[in-house]
């Protein structure tokens, strides 16, 4: 077999130095710990706060005290009869629903915050790596997605379904690197045949007024906006 | 009796047995496709179901929920990846078994495990309804509004509690569900609530553009902004029918694993993550041989897939009989039974019993045609599982559009609905439950909806807890959170104290 060291981690495996044994494979490498042990069922309920959840954590609090500020006027509260011999008329009143919500967000906030922040402390105590800006980018870099979304809605106002869809998917096949001839028919395919089935077979409601269909002749045109 | 026939002669009809076909192909399809998953498909489908026949719409739905999970452990089988979160479990002993040779047998002892838990459940359901089915008659008599209330309010708390070690998010993401249902007018009065005076909100949210925001768009821009996968190539040779007599060698790890996911599923909030961890263990105590799970025990992957897929027709329990769904799954279709004008609950056993027949009948067939799919088409179905998941993103993306504008044809809906992507994929990213959030949603308005209109006969608060059954309910609620802080105080005595 050959070797793929580099010539430094072979000085520190030669003789001379005798940091570690290169020649132990992994599979001779026993481990003492028993197989039962090794292996948890549990670990697959295991929850672990990572980098980004004091962060999300903070935003929903300060949504909680948003609502919390506007509970008054905007949940009815300000409108409560609270005089009533009968319990049932105070619980009709519309301002039930959102005070039960709050009794659970208001303490769930509290507590997942002073959570987050607990492991917080703790993965700065064992040095744990934090990378909050890779991690805000990652959440920022999933809007480019989104405006390509919003705009595949507004195009179909303007080009149709059918000219929507194709376009889109061949497009976001483009971007997302898939740019050899194979995968431009596959998602050219692929999406007719979404239009296909969505559309003239099950009759999902699209938009109707299109912009592009208006210059075509007129059988066509109905043609499109039944099926297409 | 006469229920139970004419259950099975709605099935004799051409749309609802092209519907049987395509969910029993469809979902297995979609569940050997890692990143898709039965939630995603039906997020997607619920719009369109609008169009079809009530039993048509409930039975394609159902096709896709019962047969996911065989298709989803191809590929925890074979690359080590499960195709449906439930499958997780099933890497363990299943990819272990492909390692050491044995895919062929692994992957028919996943479907003869699936199908045998699959229809112990739907054996049971059919059983009860039986047998107990003149009684069950009797049995909405005993349910008011404010039990309903209590079954709800029970429900939402087995929910938080499930999450055990995110308890705190759980039971925040259900609030903030709950919340997002009651944004709006509110019809009776006319008084809008947290509108912030913008025009779109003062309709409410819809459910159908929340699921598929937080569901489908979501998981879209996850594939989309993460990294191919390159699974190793694992070819399944002859030998398919070889696993499924050996189900018969370990009886005791079959059944009590098909009870744990019987009682999970009927359980609402527990599911088949709970089901699985209690027929692993325990399989692992009956076991001769315990250090081999994790490592290619048949009886570890038995033990999970009977669970698993004796959850699908035990869920429908709940959600028939109170009307409380117990999982994202079951109140997505719960939103078609509103569609179909057919209201699950207690009165169902009365107004349509052939209807509750036709379900799990449809169910029981849809097991069968999947397990003979799966053991003709395995080599086949195995290679969708290479489609690359970047690519897949971009095409849940298109069909979400479908999804959402469908609906009520209105552009703001699939704003929100991305907003709710973005959150949705921030959660994801962060590991926190998305569950809950609807549940929230569909418990939070039937708690609300049930108690408003069982407000009149309330005069103290004490009959809220009066009746027989919303008094045991009540008492159950008192006794889980107390347990659950039993539990607590114990674990982090023996943790810190000791």
């Amino acid at each position: 077999m050959k070797s793929n060291f580099s010539e430094n981690q072979k000085f520190l495996c030669s003789d001379k130095v005798r940091l570690f044994d290169a020649s132990i494979t992994p599979k001779q490498f026993k481990s003492r710990i028993s197989k039962e042990r090794k292996f948890k069922v549990e670990n697959l309920f295991e929850f672990k706060r990572i980098t980004g959840d004091l962060t999300l954590s903070i935003i929903f609090l300060l949504f909680v005290v948003f609502l919390l500020i506007y509970f008054n006027s905007e949940s009815g509260w300000s409108a409560r009869d609270l005089n009533q011999k009968r319990v049932g008329k105070i619980l009709k009143q519309q301002w039930v629903g959102p005070l039960m919500c709050m009794a659970i967000l208001l303490p769930a906030t509290i507590l997942n915050i002073l959570e987050a922040f607990k492991a917080y402390k703790k993965s700065k105590r064992l040095l744990l790596p934090n990378k909050i800006i890779y991690e805000m980018t990652q959440w920022i870099r999933s809007l480019e997605f989104i405006l390509y979304f919003l705009v595949y809605t507004f195009s179909i106002t303007v080009l149709g379904y059918l000219i929507s869809t194709l376009i889109f998917a061949v497009f976001l096949t483009y971007r997302l690197g898939y740019r050899t001839k194979k995968w431009i028919f596959i998602s050219l395919f692929s999406s007719f045949i979404v239009v296909l089935i969505f559309r003239t077979i099950l009759q999902i409601k699209t938009p109707v007024n299109i912009w592009l269909y208006k210059f075509f002749p007129e059988n066509l045109e109905v043609f499109m906006k039944i099926y297409f | 009796m006469e229920s139970f026939f004419l259950g099975l002669s709605n099935l004799l009809n051409i749309h609802v047995i092209i519907a049987i076909l395509i969910g029993a192909v469809g979902g297995v399809i979609i569940g050997a496709i890692p990143g898709i998953g039965p939630a995603i498909a039906i997020a997607i489908l619920l719009p369109a179901t609008i169009f079809l026949e009530d039993l048509v719409s409930l039975v394609l739905l159902l096709g896709i929920y019962g047969s996911a999970m065989y298709g989803g452990a191809i590929p925890a089988i074979l690359i080590n990846t499960p195709g449906t979160p439930v499958n997780a479990l099933t890497t363990y002993d299943g990819y272990s078994m492909t390692k050491n040779g044995d895919a062929p047998r692994a992957l028919s002892l996943a479907y003869s495990s699936s199908f045998f838990g699959g229809c112990f459940s739907i054996t049971v359901a059919l059983i009860c309804l039986i047998a107990f089915g003149p009684y069950l008659r009797d049995f909405g008599a005993l349910f008011g509004q404010r039990d309903i209330f209590m079954a709800a309010a029970l429900g939402s708390v087995l929910l938080i509690l499930a999450h055990r070690q995110n308890m705190a998010i759980a039971a925040m993401l259900f609030a903030i569900g709950f919340l997002i249902s009651m944004v709006g007018r509110q019809t009776s009065r006319g008084v809008a609530r947290y509108t912030f005076d913008i025009e779109y909100l003062a309709s409410g949210f819809n459910l159908i553009v929340v699921i598929v925001g937080i569901f489908a768009l979501s998981q879209a821009l996850n594939l989309m902004n993460g990294k191919d996968t390159d699974p190793p190539e694992t070819k399944i040779t002859k030998g398919l029918f070889k696993g499924l007599a050996e189900l018969k060698k370990y009886p005791a790890v079959a059944f009590i694993s098909a009870f744990f996911g019987t009682v999970m599923g009927i359980i609402p909030g527990v599911g088949e993550f709970v089901a699985q961890f209690f027929s692993y263990s325990t399989a692992r105590s009956l076991s001769k041989t315990p250090s081999k799970f994790g490592y290619g025990a048949p009886e570890g992957l038995i033990a999970c897939e009977t669970s698993n897929n004796a959850v699908p027709a035990a869920a429908m329990i709940p959600l028939l009989a109170l009307g409380v769904p117990g999982e994202a799954l079951t109140a997505m279709m719960m939103i078609v039974f509103f569609d179909a004008g057919i209201k699950p609950g207690p009165d169902i056993f009365e107004k349509a019993p052939d209807f509750l027949f036709s379900l799990f009948l449809a169910l029981l067939i849809i097991n069968i045609l999947v397990v003979i799919t799966l053991l003709f088409t395995s080599k086949f179905i195995a290679k969708i599982i290479y489609i690359p998941n970047r690519f897949l993103g971009a095409f849940i993306m298109i069909l979400a559009f479908v999804g959402v504008f469908s609906i009520r044809n209105n552009f703001m809906d699939c704003a929100f609905a991305a907003g709710f992507g973005l959150l949705g994929y921030i959660l994801r990213r962060l590991n926190w439950p998305l569950v809950p959030i609807v549940l929230g949603m569909v418990l939070g308005s039937i708690m609300i909806e049930k108690l408003t209109a069982g407000a009149g006969k309330i005069k103290f608060w004490m009959d809220l807890f009066n009746r027989p059954v919303s008094g045991i309910l009540a008492l159950t609620i008192f006794l889980v959170i107390f347990l659950t802080l039993i539990s607590y105080i114990y674990s982090y005595y023996k943790k810190n104290i000791r």
